[in-house]
């Protein structure tokens, strides 16, 4: 259906033209050797009082051989036309003939211009869903739409902008490019689908792109500012085919670099482990993303520690993404839209983390009918329902996930299961609703709650919520903005009850809001300026220990709660110097005060900090105890080469007012978070980083290389044997330590074909140095080592081939460089048992990791019309079996020393999981 | 299929908790000097004993045992300028008495090694330790566990280490009742029995607890070991003696850390093990690792007994064959009966006609095989 077809237009100028003879005959006698339509038009009319009304350049391709006796017309019209794309209709004695459709009585989409193009036609004839957004779609793309008042000045710019949306669901398509030509000028549609553009006053053609979404033009007749909303189809036949069109000239053309973008199609077609898509193991294929151990959830994006990455759902913080210790993230697939990873070229609106931002959204609700989704995996059960509430104004979205292995397990239980149980689950609501085009409301709502006791008595709970809510109002076609309110909220319990005296509860809870404005403002095509100011509250309660059970004579042990305030303001301006040339500056300043009520140990100056050397106690009152403010530069630029390649420089200074502590080297469900104050200093990353960057092949094939060099000021450290967990003065125990990273990230991918994935090549560092006043203080003699994150070689490989429609074959390969471990290079005996003494900290390395999944994606019928849509994937994680290795570790038991090696998923693991679509 | 169900159901949970695989790992051998001294001391208040026992720490591939550190000075010195020296043997240990004990007194070590080098202890502290309360068993579904019961009502305690002896008398599989002695057969004198065996080891693993947490220093039924179901242990009957001491909270720390980063590793979310740092240090160079720890105070001892006859029913285990045979070795072919790998049981007969003598390998009829020794210790009751 790719063909060019005129607009029916023409059938109804031919129509009123058209004139009426009195009655002759219906039939015609005559003779046609290689006769053009002409001829045929000619005898009919000559022999009969029919008039015939057609477009003579559609029909100068046929050659007519036919003899006729006496015969009807519609017989031989219908004989001429057999085996083409022409129909007639004949209608009193004009017959009209048309091309691939018969006549419409109805009339053509906006026809009457009210620029409102999702008027939905009257249905004559019987056209599938499909063909009906087919032909809307024609009739979109041949219409030439006028964009503000009309007027002879056509002088200077104006802008237009709008939202684009998904014809099918009336979901917002986000990333979507909106782009005219000549000259080139473009934009890519925000999170809410709203897209500005500046462009010289006059006919365009703008030209929409995007993933997964069928291509589509629109003739803009631009007078002045104004607004057209765009509706743009799915690509339907490629349901799980990685597509990224928009992104493909982004790569390149676009001001952002170190960025990654993964559309839920891209992600659901990946191997995974356990079933299920994951979002946070989809990011873990991408070119500078590590994780220490396999089956966490902790990312260390370019050479930074776990807590260094902001992960926004929504635009609330989340604290803790994983489930199940971090074989599942929480984030639910069938509500997800996509997922970006800013790496470096942070812009000036985000802040508060040091390495990078995961912005994940969800999908908003269909508009137009009610549909949901769902899948069974061997672990977990899901469904998501959708709908309007308000037919094309108002709309919701209700998730669920959890697993049902508890129920199973309560009935398989053997002994040595007796005391384990996991189970997790996770909800997500949204409404959106649109008050008028200039205003829309967003309503989100998220919460996962997991529990899980492994062969003991000691049972740990964890949840995290969040909620959203944005107001986003467009003041005109050049400036909009959002408001914005968040609420986090993270705790953990962790409950013990073997032995009844003893029996405690230990809570952890942090809690954040947030509230902000954002505004966007494109003056003319060469700028484009962001502004805003936020500010965000913490309220943290590191720790509280209470008895469990009235036997339990456990004192309570409640450590003092923490608050701070962090306020920031920003603004970024785009500004597209030459159309090679565009640089953009930011520059975000943030101040963070943490407050009391609170009591802080002074400790005496020039010795470790240490309980022995607790001087006195300071009482704060509500008042602020310490505050830390600076400036966060954000510098990019782009230099186009080229038309398909370019080269991109960025610098960012990220600050980071909370942290969380940890001294193990994965993350663990009982990590505590804890702000900065007079002894825990805010941590500051600055981040430069430089990109070539080339399509070819008719940005068929991406290709880009990106280095970077990050220095991290104030990484927080923990001193051998810290201990974290209710600890009154862990000042002690936290180090300050500094660290710089550095690396070469090479990337080439192909996106479309019946083979498409990437391949990429990492090599990086990262490094701490801790070199405190006293040995206590100094870790490796105060010399740079290696962090546990340090995995220098790293090669990711994502292949998939598409066999047909319905089957898909995936393939991934992971190899990385073994992680740092400390191991151990000395034995002795004390009291007749061998003890190992260890060596400086990470100067080993586990064994390298290497891994290879497939999984083959088998989709139901395509069948336009059936009641649900349905696919099985069937994968094997760990194709080869190999025993990876998690940890090494060494052990004194009976009064020997053994070495081990652990590898958490050692055999192969098929899965298989259903998913269904209605 | 229909035996396979409910299993397919446990993929999930097998997935978690068996998939993972541990595996012996020999680590890459690393050359460095690790000549670290090693001290492990402890000065007994309630006698005015001191024992130090001084080695070496060698390479982890090194497949030597850890040289004893000879020829040391070594002196116990209080905070009011006593000094004790204690007399060293060839096996590194130091030992001494007469020491002035006084409770509230601090007391440190300080040692002069061979090759000059001085290394000196934090002064410590002296912990008195309270009575065992209560040494009791418990069955439960792992097998049978021991708990102590423990409590100071002055609340100065706080932190407690246990180690024990343990022994245990069980039999080998088979009873024998003749002996083969100068190339023929005897009946075994009732003095030379070898079927019954006392065996006793002692604790390796650190074990420590702490009522810092809680309103009352109290210690209640805290699992010291659990003995499996089937362990032979338990065949007849078992006994612990239980030592007690209290320990100060840097001694306490410095256990924890060192069971931490020698024991307990191996989970998911294992700490990064690290340097464990102890009480003794150079006086010359303070980066000198110095291993282990100096304390010091009182020992408490209590003893259980757990006979058989008490265990219940569902943890009762009874010795079975296993791998031992009987084999008879005819009178012809006696001179040809190994009697350094077996031993005999009794005579064969055909008839009334004894053509023979019944025999087994030595590890199923002594019980000095299994590692313990055939006198019952003093205190068996």
């Amino acid at each position: 259906m790719t063909r060019k077809l005129p607009p029916l237009l023409f059938v109804f100028i031919f129509l009123l033209t058209a004139t009426a003879f009195s009655q002759r005959s219906t039939r015609i006698t005559a003779e046609f050797t290689s006769a053009t339509f002409q001829q045929v038009v000619t005898s009919i009319e000559e022999q009969t009082n029919y008039r015939l009304s057609f477009n003579p350049s559609w029909t100068d391709s046929l050659v007519i051989n036919l003899s006729v006796s006496n015969e009807e017309v519609a017989s031989v019209l219908s004989k001429i036309f057999a085996d083409t794309e022409f129909h007639y209709n004949i209608y009193q004695d004009n017959i009209y003939i048309t091309r691939e459709r018969q006549i419409l009585t109805e009339l053509p989409l906006d026809f009457f211009g009210q620029g409102n193009i999702t008027a939905k036609p009257a249905a004559t004839f019987d056209y599938t869903d499909f063909e009906q957004r087919e032909k809307k779609k024609k009739l979109a793309e041949e219409k030439l739409y006028n964009i503000g008042p009309k007027s002879d000045n056509l002088q200077g710019k104006a802008t237009l902008a709008g939202t684009v949306r998904d014809t099918k669901s009336g979901e917002p398509v986000i990333g979507a490019s909106v782009y005219v030509e000549n000259p080139m000028i473009g934009a890519s549609t925000d999170q809410f689908g709203h897209y500005s553009l500046t462009l010289p006053k006059g006919q365009h053609i703008l030209k929409i792109k995007s993933i997964g979404m069928k291509n589509t033009h629109r003739q803009i007749m631009l007078y002045n500012n104004g607004r057209l909303d765009i509706e743009i189809d799915e690509d339907i036949t490629p349901l799980k085919e990685v597509v990224v069109e928009s992104d493909r000239d982004a790569r390149v053309t676009g001001m952002q670099m170190g960025m990654e973008k993964l559309d839920i199609k891209t992600m659901k077609q990946m191997p995974l482990a356990l079933g299920e898509t994951d979002i946070m193991k989809v990011v873990l294929t991408l070119p500078g993303v590590q994780t220490v151990g396999e089956g966490t959830v902790g990312l260390n994006v370019r050479g930074g520690a776990t807590n260094q990455n902001l992960i926004l759902y929504n635009d609330a913080t989340v604290y803790n993404p994983s489930h199940l210790f971090g074989f599942f993230s929480t984030f639910n697939p069938d509500v997800l839209k996509n997922v970006e990873l800013y790496k470096s070229g942070i812009n000036a609106e985000y802040g508060g983390r040091l390495s990078s931002v995961l912005d994940v959204h969800t999908r908003e609700g269909n508009l137009k009918k009610i549909s949901g989704s769902g899948g069974i995996s061997p672990i977990t059960g899901r469904f998501s329902l959708e709908g309007p509430i308000i037919k094309d104004k108002t709309s919701f979205l209700l998730g669920v996930r959890s697993t049902y292995s508890d129920w199973i397990l309560d009935r398989v239980k053997t002994k040595e299961l007796k005391n384990s149980d996991a189970s997790f689950y996770d909800l997500n609501a949204s409404i959106s609703h649109k008050i008028n085009d200039d205003n829309n409301l967003y309503i989100s709502g998220y919460m996962s709650r997991d529990r899980f006791k492994l062969n003991t008595d000691t049972a740990y709970t964890y949840s995290d919520r969040n909620a959203s809510l944005k107001w986003k109002h467009i003041f005109n076609p050049k400036l909009y903005g959002v408001l914005t309110g968040t609420y986090s909220q993270y705790e953990y319990s962790v409950t013990s009850n073997s032995n009844p005296v003893n029996a405690f509860k230990m809570d952890f809870a942090i809690k954040q809001w947030n509230a902000k404005a954002d505004l966007n403002y494109f003056p003319n095509a060469k700028h484009t300026i962001t502004a805003g100011a936020g500010v965000t509250r913490y309220g943290l309660s590191p720790g509280n220990y209470q008895p469990h059970g009235s036997e339990s004579i456990v004192t309570p042990d409640v450590l003092q709660d923490e608050q701070a305030l962090e306020s920031a303001v920003y603004i970024g301006e785009n500004f597209e110097i030459t159309p090679s040339l565009s640089i953009y500056a930011g520059l975000r300043y943030s101040y963070y005060q943490s407050y009391g009520p609170r009591e802080v140990y002074r400790y005496a100056p020039g010795v470790p900090r240490q309980e022995s050397t607790i001087q006195d106690t300071v009482q704060y009152g509500s008042g602020p105890i310490a505050t830390y403010h600076g400036a966060e530069p954000r510098f990019s630029v782009r230099y186009l080469l080229s038309d398909n390649a370019s080269l991109k420089f960025s610098y960012n200074r990220m600050r980071q007012y909370i942290q969380m502590l940890s001294n193990t080297t994965v993350i663990a469900p009982t990590d505590i978070w804890k702000l900065s104050d007079s002894y825990t200093r805010p941590q500051i990353g600055d981040q430069i980083s430089l990109g070539f960057y080339k399509n070819m092949r008719g940005n068929m094939i991406e290709t880009s290389v990106e280095g970077y060099y990050k220095k991290i000021q104030d990484a927080t450290d923990f001193k051998d044997g810290a201990s974290l967990l209710l600890n009154h003065h862990i000042e002690t125990d936290i180090l300050n330590a500094q660290g710089k990273a550095y690396g070469v990230e090479f990337m080439v991918k192909k996106s479309t074909g019946k083979l498409n994935g990437w391949i990429s090549y990492t090599y990086s560092r990262t490094m701490l140095k801790t070199a405190g006043a006293t040995s206590t203080e100094t870790i490796n003699n105060g010399t740079y080592y290696p962090s546990s994150y340090d995995k220098p070689h790293a090669v990711n490989f994502i292949g998939n081939y598409k066999f047909s429609r319905r089957f898909n074959f995936s393939l991934n390969m992971v190899y990385s460089t073994g992680r740092p471990i400390t191991l151990p290079i000395a034995k002795y005996d004390l009291g007749g048992t061998l003890r190992v003494y260890y060596s400086d900290r990470n100067a080993f390395r586990i064994p390298d990791y290497f891994r290879t999944d497939i999984s083959i994606n088998v989709e139901g019928n395509h069948k336009v019309r059936k009641l649900a849509h349905s696919s099985w994937t069937f994968a094997v994680y760990n194709l080869l079996g190999r025993e990876n290795a998690y940890s090494v570790y060494f052990v004194s038991e009976k009064g020997r020393i053994n070495g081990y090696k652990m590898s958490i998923f050692a055999r192969p693991i098929p899965t298989i999981t259903y998913n269904f679509k209605f | 299929m229909k035996a396979l169900y409910p299993y397919i159901f446990l993929i999930p949970v097998y997935i978690i908790l068996v998939t993972g695989c541990v595996e012996p790992y020999a680590p890459p051998v690393i050359e460095s000097d690790v000549n670290y001294l090693v001290v492990d001391g402890f000065v007994n208040s309630s006698n005015g004993t001191a024992t130090v026992k001084l080695s070496r720490a060698i390479a982890l591939s090194a497949t030597t045992t850890p040289p004893p550190e000879t020829g040391a000075a070594v002196s116990v010195e209080d905070d009011r300028g006593n000094s004790t020296s204690l007399s060293g043997d060839n096996t590194g240990n130091y030992t001494g008495a007469g020491i002035p004990i006084d409770i509230t007194g601090k007391y440190r070590l300080r040692i002069r090694t061979i090759d000059g080098k001085e290394y000196i202890s934090d002064y410590i502290e002296l912990k008195q330790t309270p009575a065992i309360d209560e040494l009791a068993w418990i069955p439960t579904d792992a097998g049978t566990q021991i708990t102590v019961t423990t409590h100071d009502d002055t609340g100065n305690s706080r932190y407690y280490q246990w180690s024990y002896d343990e022994t245990w008398e069980y039999t080998a599989v088979y009873q024998s009742g003749l002996i083969f002695v100068d190339d023929t057969v005897a009946i075994r004198p009732y003095d030379e029995y070898i079927y019954r065996c006392w065996r006793t080891t002692s604790s390796q693993k650190i074990i420590i607890g702490s009522s810092d947490r809680l309103a009352e220093d109290l210690i209640s039924k805290f699992p010291l070991i659990t003995i499996a179901k089937g362990s032979q242990k338990l065949f007849i009957k078992y006994s612990m003696l239980l030592k007690q001491r209290a320990l100060t909270r840097e001694a306490y720390d410095y256990w924890e850390q060192l069971q931490k980063t020698t024991e307990s590793l191996g989970g998911l979310f294992d700490p990064q093990p690290g340097k464990v740092a102890g009480n003794v240090h150079s006086t010359a160079n303070s980066e000198e690792p110095v291993l282990g720890y100096f304390s010091g105070g009182t020992v408490v001892e209590k003893r259980l007994f757990i006979k058989f006859m008490d265990l219940p029913d569902d943890l009762k285990a009874y010795l079975t064959v296993g791998n031992c045979t009987q084999d008879t070795v005819l009178m012809a072919d006696l001179p040809q009966y190994e009697s350094n790998f077996n031993e005999l049981l009794g005579t064969a007969t055909e008839g009334p006609v004894t053509i023979g003598f019944i025999y087994t390998s030595k590890s199923c009829a002594d019980c000095r095989t299994q590692g313990g020794s055939l006198m019952k210790p003093d205190f068996w009751q």
